[in-house]
């Protein structure tokens, strides 16, 4: 079981005479590695996993998996949705076994393990609508593992949780990781988060989207973030942050001031 | 003062328009202000009923009307939802064929008895036709919208699951549009007792039975009080199939976190 990821978009728009959202980002992740990319709200980070879960086709470039080109949705990669996306008519159980094949004998087995693995035997027969925010996140988890996928994608999967529930998620997939692993790419706008997940954090400049610095997160696992370590690598990368997108805002400025001069002719 | 709970409180509520107006028709009755070869007294209807019941006649008529409706409203939907599903998935039988059926969605379904009657004449498949028809285009029009509001982003997680057409329509699009399809259905049900009604009114002959005939015949013979049963009873039954339905939308779609399904659950 590999994942070797490589992401090469030269460019992506939403319309041909549009602004370019990405532009010329390229990013290889090892095997069974987690990475995280990191950067502000709408910037089209999840248009990016998009494009690399073969959901999105409009645009220039190429993906690949294991040398392979990712030209449609594939089992090898999963995608976890922001919202989680449950079928609100499949029990938690059925949401899992949905992600196996139909006809494949163990699927009925392996939903059954990953229900178990994720703590929620007893919710098994539960419909989507009266699970919690974490017990929805944690059958999005399984559904996504259950059948066996080279790559997961998260979209920032631990927004909105209270940091108790957000916390037991994120050690859980840690978890899970051990018992199968796979390539991770995370999309996060919190620092804390990436650093407690990832071997990776790539920090993204905004419009068009690229990659602003990379910083390889080194720290043992598992991690403890009240640690001087731990607290020291959210800060450095805070720092960046902070002063990337300064620098960003000035140049948006700048653009728009040159968009304008150019407008009035 | 005895306390009521609050909902039988609020059933006792829903008799009370009732109860008056069978009251006021009663003390009308006796009173002879309505003319008497016109009109039954709600508590002679209610004896006629009964014996009505007990003997089995009207349980036959019923049956005849019942079997009509089941197999028109059964054979209309599954229409309704199979061509639904077919134009949603072809652009060019949609194209083709959605303005005609949204044309014919609105003609009244009584306006097609001539046509009908031309192809099978006056027997049963006319009657179940009238009933197929009208459930069809409705059905047609409500699973359409339902399968189109399905979220796009269902469809994307089946096609990232590798679903075949097959399966993405039984395990999305059909559950998706379901509380929509049900709803269509059960409209269509009470819309149904009306045209079973009326065709088997409008039938004259004999052996076609059914309530509608039942009724239509005692009023040709001057059976007041069976006409009146027949009608009461008609109700009864049109209001028992709502129910059944209802009920069997609660199970169908006990996952539906929607408003609409708040208010067939009865939330206050």
């Amino acid at each position: 079981m590999l994942g070797k990821l490589e992401i090469r978009v030269r460019s992506m728009r939403h319309s041909v005479s549009g602004p370019s959202l990405i532009e010329n980002l390229e990013l290889g992740l090892a095997p069974q590695s987690v990475a995280s990319l990191l950067g502000p709200s709408g910037i089209g980070k999840t248009t990016l996993l998009r494009i690399i879960a073969g959901l999105e086709r409009r645009f220039d470039g190429q993906i690949l998996l294991d040398m392979a080109e990712i030209a449609k949705p594939t089992r090898d990669v999963q995608l976890v949705f922001q919202d989680y996306r449950l079928l609100p008519w499949k029990t938690a159980y059925e949401n899992i076994r949905f992600a196996g094949r139909q006809n494949s004998n163990d699927s009925h087995d392996r939903a059954e393990e990953w229900l178990n693995f994720v703590g929620l035997a007893s919710r098994r027969d539960a419909w989507p609508k009266t699970l919690s925010g974490g017990e929805a996140g944690r059958v999005a988890f399984a559904r996504a593992f259950v059948d066996q996928p080279k790559v997961l994608l998260l979209d920032e999967p631990f927004s909105g949780l209270d940091i108790v529930t957000k916390r037991a998620l994120q050690e859980q997939l840690l978890r899970a990781l051990t018992k199968q692993p796979a390539t991770v790419l995370m999309v996060s706008h919190s620092v804390e988060d990436a650093v407690f997940m990832s071997d990776s954090i790539h920090v993204l400049t905004p419009s068009p989207m690229g990659i602003a610095r990379t910083f390889s997160v080194d720290l043992p696992r598992p991690r403890d973030p009240a640690s001087r370590e731990f607290l020291e690598t959210v800060g450095e990368i805070t720092a960046f942050v902070a002063g990337d997108t300064r620098q960003h805002v000035q140049g948006a400025r700048r653009f728009d001031d040159r968009a304008r001069m150019v407008a009035r002719g | 003062m005895i306390r009521v709970d609050g909902r039988i409180q609020q059933r006792l509520f829903a008799w009370l328009v009732p109860a008056a107006v069978v009251l006021a028709w009663e003390s009308a009755v006796r009173a002879g202000m309505l003319p008497p070869s016109q009109s039954a007294a709600p508590s002679a209807i209610a004896v006629n009923l009964w014996q009505l019941l007990v003997s089995g006649d009207l349980f036959e008529h019923t049956m005849r009307s019942l079997a009509r409706l089941v197999a028109g409203v059964a054979l209309g939907s599954l229409a309704g939802v199979g061509s639904s599903l077919w134009l949603a998935g072809s652009r060019s039988a949609d194209r083709l064929l959605s303005p005609s059926i949204q044309v014919l969605a609105g003609v009244p379904a009584i306006v097609w008895m001539p046509f009908w009657i031309m192809i099978w004449g006056t027997g049963e498949e006319f009657k179940v036709a009238m009933a197929a028809v009208t459930s069809f285009f409705l059905v047609h029009v409500y699973a359409s919208h339902g399968i189109r509001s399905v979220g796009r982003q269902f469809v994307e997680l089946a096609e990232m699951y590798e679903k075949t057409r097959l399966e993405t329509i039984r395990e999305v699009l059909l559950p998706a549009a379901l509380p929509t399809i049900l709803t269509a259905v059960r409209v269509t049900l009470g819309l149904g007792w009306i045209v079973i009604f009326f065709v088997e009114y409008a039938s004259a002959q004999r052996g076609s039975e059914g309530l509608g005939w039942f009724i239509s015949d005692a009023r040709g013979v001057g059976r007041v009080e069976d006409e009146f049963a027949g009608l009461v009873f008609l109700a009864i039954m049109a209001f028992a199939t709502d129910r059944a339905l209802g009920f069997l939308q609660r199970r169908l779609v006990a996952w539906s976190d929607t408003l609409e399904m708040s208010i067939v659950h009865g939330i206050r």
